[in-house]
């Protein structure tokens, strides 16, 4: 017999060839030296194939979710009934916790109370969200107790099951969608409510196409919602006004407060409780009249009309010419106190250098003035100064806190790009994200089931940002220790804390940290989403290595 | 609507337990298989969700093991069905003829063996795919021809064919990566 090819060898070796010429083989073996040597390779070779790629097993290299994650889907009710419940305990517990009358020393505990001295920034955030009235709390309120609802739930259902991140996501939808349209029954108004006119519920406004514009000249008694160019109301409202605009205009009656942001806000008219307002021009002309507190947020504020409890100022140049029946609060640039200035309260404030508060004359200022000026080091050196590393300290550790549960509820939220290929797409994902989900969000936000999806997507996008830090910290301290876990983390978190804050460069290393990070979030999202592989080309290609790690 | 879970066949800590036993496995062979830790993660998900809904259908005359891996075998062999361009990835093709470049077609030595199953694994995410698969179930998985014809869906002869080929590219990845290290 002449020698069997190599691949019959091959095949005789793994045992497969059919008897009768398997016999033959043999016979073959025991007389020719030569193909004995190569059936005794090929047999080492089968074994040595055998031991490498089973040796895999004994790694201890594979990340071993817990078996929960191979759970069964849970039941798309169930799923709604634990958000619902959620949400529901949520805002009871928020409500016990914040609706609760403190005794009268502990005044200071409520956190309420905090906003009362609105002299920072910060405090100016939480006015605006408490004050702006029934219909802000509602929605926030709702959407909060929502978010967090359909958080923790998105989390536990990681934990059990892919798919049910799905069905978690839908039962949200499905419960913002039932919430609604059950607690606010809105009207969806186009261009304008005319004079005579009575709504009575509360009403969405979308500008008409050609104008732009609203105009509301009739009544309404609910809230009022409006985004458009122009938004002018000379009619009456009977709740609480929300308006977004090129230039809100106040002429009529608000009952209740009123939030206008727009380049310019002008309120000649009544507001009932708080009025603020934002935007480069705000003004109070001699007609208006706020029934409590009145805050301009602007580049420049005229007051002439009368406020019945705190005015507060935050922004450029104030030209003060009103009466004020409490305290006149103010951090800016330039005050202008005109002699017709009546301050019942106190003149608190915080200004740069004395030159830049004027009072006239005939202003009368009941109260005391307590005017502060503010440290003039603008140029200071805050690499210098204390109270940054601390506070960089604070925010290291909150951020590797924030990383461990991150990390602890989704473990596939760690970046596994490897290659620059990778790095670049999460990068580009990132600048999308990053530019897209605002955009959207302003456009879903618009029609009224909209809103609170728009809301959620921004308070999502506003978690990303801070995250995508921390999942850039834990690949960077992953890479670097060559092993997961918290002690890369927390070296991650520093090295990227570091970086970020260099001088020069640290800016635009944090942007790219938050592109790279944001992007590598939103990439492992739309993977957890897909119940399949996409169709991506080919990964046989030669460069590409075993994720053997 | 999803039905809800425990059948009285496995309650959920036996089926914990035949997942913690088996999942390494498993996970390996979908890593193999895919060639992504990331898809390999999804797939082992799949295949015990699988497992768990057809529990009734399990013998016990069989391995677990076998069980679960024809499972993922056939999953992840789906999957890049599903993947490439052209749906009969592992059927003959017009590149018939035997002779790969003669450099490092001498069987692997068991030394090698030893001390590099690194490199060995390697090589063996660089090949191309329709042999990946093959030498995977039957080194890996340790399937004969007739089971693996089946899962890839192709004659006993072109899987006979597809290993003998997939060991020829294999071994011209090693000679290249062990040219290179002589070459440092």
């Amino acid at each position: 017999m002449t020698c069997p090819t190599e691949y019959t060898c091959a095949v005789f070796v793994d045992g497969e060839l059919p008897d009768i010429e398997a016999r033959a083989v043999r016979l073959h073996l025991e007389e020719c030296e030569q193909c004995r040597r190569l059936v005794a390779d090929l047999r080492a070779e089968n074994l040595v194939l055998v031991q490498c790629l089973q040796d895999v097993d004994l790694e201890e290299s594979v990340r071993f979710p817990g078996f929960a994650e191979a759970r069964q889907p849970v039941s798309i009710f169930r799923f709604a009934a634990g958000v619902m419940g959620t949400a529901v305990a949520f805002r009871l517990s928020t409500s016990i916790l914040f609706g609760l009358k403190l005794p009268s020393g502990l005044g200071w505990l409520d956190p309420r109370d905090w906003a009362r001295d609105p002299a920072w920034l910060f405090n100016a955030a939480a006015y605006v969200a408490r004050d702006a009235g029934n219909l802000v709390n509602a929605v926030t309120q709702g959407i909060v107790a929502l978010s967090v609802g359909a958080a923790l739930w998105f989390g536990a259902s990681r934990l059990l099951s892919r798919r049910a991140a799905v069905s978690s996501v839908l039962a949200m939808l499905f419960v913002l969608g039932l919430g609604s349209s059950e607690s606010y029954a809105l009207d969806v108004r186009k261009g304008e409510i005319p004079a005579g006119v009575t709504i009575d519920d509360s009403v969405v406004a979308h500008p008409d196409e050609t104008s732009q514009n609203i105009d509301i000249a009739g009544d309404i008694t609910g809230d009022l919602l409006a985004v458009g160019n122009r938004v002018t109301i000379s009619g009456n409202v009977g709740g609480n006004v929300i308006a977004l605009a090129g230039r809100v205009e106040v002429l009529g009656n608000i009952g209740g407060s009123l939030l206008g942001v727009a380049q310019t806000v002008i309120v000649s008219g009544h507001v009932g409780r708080n009025a603020i307002g934002a935007g480069s021009n705000v003004t109070f002309g001699k007609t208006a009249d706020i029934g409590s507190n009145a805050m301009a947020l602007a580049a420049e504020a005229a007051v002439e009309g009368k406020t019945q409890r705190d005015l507060i100022f935050l922004g450029g140049t104030l030209d003060m010419r009103g009466n004020v029946l409490r305290n006149l609060v103010f951090r800016g640039g330039n005050a202008w106190l005109a002699a017709t200035t009546h301050i019942g309260g106190d003149l608190k404030g915080t200004i740069k250098e004395k030159e830049d508060l004027h009072i006239a004359s005939g202003a009368a200022i009941d109260g005391r003035q307590a005017i502060e000026l503010a440290p003039s080091t603008p140029e200071e050196n805050q690499y210098l100064t204390a109270s940054f590393y601390v506070w960089q300290i604070v925010w290291t550790l909150a951020a590797f806190i924030a990383g461990l549960l991150l990390f602890r509820i989704f473990p596939s939220l760690a970046p596994t790009g490897a290659t620059g290929k990778d790095w670049l797409i999460s990068g580009g994902v990132g600048f999308a994200t990053l530019v897209s989900v605002p955009l959207a969000a302003i456009l879903v936000g618009i029609t009224v089931i909209g809103l609170p999806l728009a809301l959620v997507a921004m308070a999502l996008w506003f978690a990303g940002l801070y995250f995508s830090r921390i999942v850039v910290s834990e690949f960077v301290g992953r890479s670097l220790m060559k092993r997961s876990g918290a002690l890369p983390l927390i070296v991650g978190v520093v090295v990227v804390a570091v970086a970020m804050n260099l001088p020069w460069i640290g800016g635009l290393i944090s942007f790219l940290v938050r592109l790279l990070g944001l992007g590598a979030m939103a990439l492992t999202i739309y993977r957890s989403f897909r119940l399949s592989p996409p169709r991506i080309a080919a990964t046989s290609e030669p460069g590409e290595v075993m994720g053997v790690s | 609507m999803l039905a809800t879970l425990d059948s009285p066949m496995t309650t959920d800590s036996g089926f914990e337990e035949i997942y913690r036993t088996h999942y390494r496995r498993v996970f390996n062979l979908c890593r193999y298989l895919l060639n992504s830790v990331d898809r390999a993660e999804d797939a082992v998900h799949e295949v015990f969700l699988r497992a768990h809904a057809r529990m009734a259908s399990y013998d016990p005359a069989l391995p677990m093991s076998s069980w679960l891996l024809k499972i993922a075998g056939n999953h992840c062999v789906d999957l890049l069905r599903r993947k490439a361009t052209e749906r009969r990835i592992f059927d003959e093709d017009s590149d018939r003829e035997f002779d790969i470049p003669a450099a490092g077609s001498t069987p692997l030595g068991e030394v090698l063996a030893a001390e590099r199953g690194e490199d060995v694994r390697r090589a063996m995410s660089a090949i191309p795919e329709k042999y990946r698969a093959p030498l995977v179930l039957a080194y890996y998985n340790e399937l004969g021809y007739d089971e693996i014809a089946g899962i890839l869906g192709v004659e006993r002869t072109q899987v006979a064919l597809l290993i003998f080929r997939g060991k020829q590219h294999l071994r011209q990845r090693m000679a290249k990566g062990q040219r290179k290290e002589n070459a440092r």
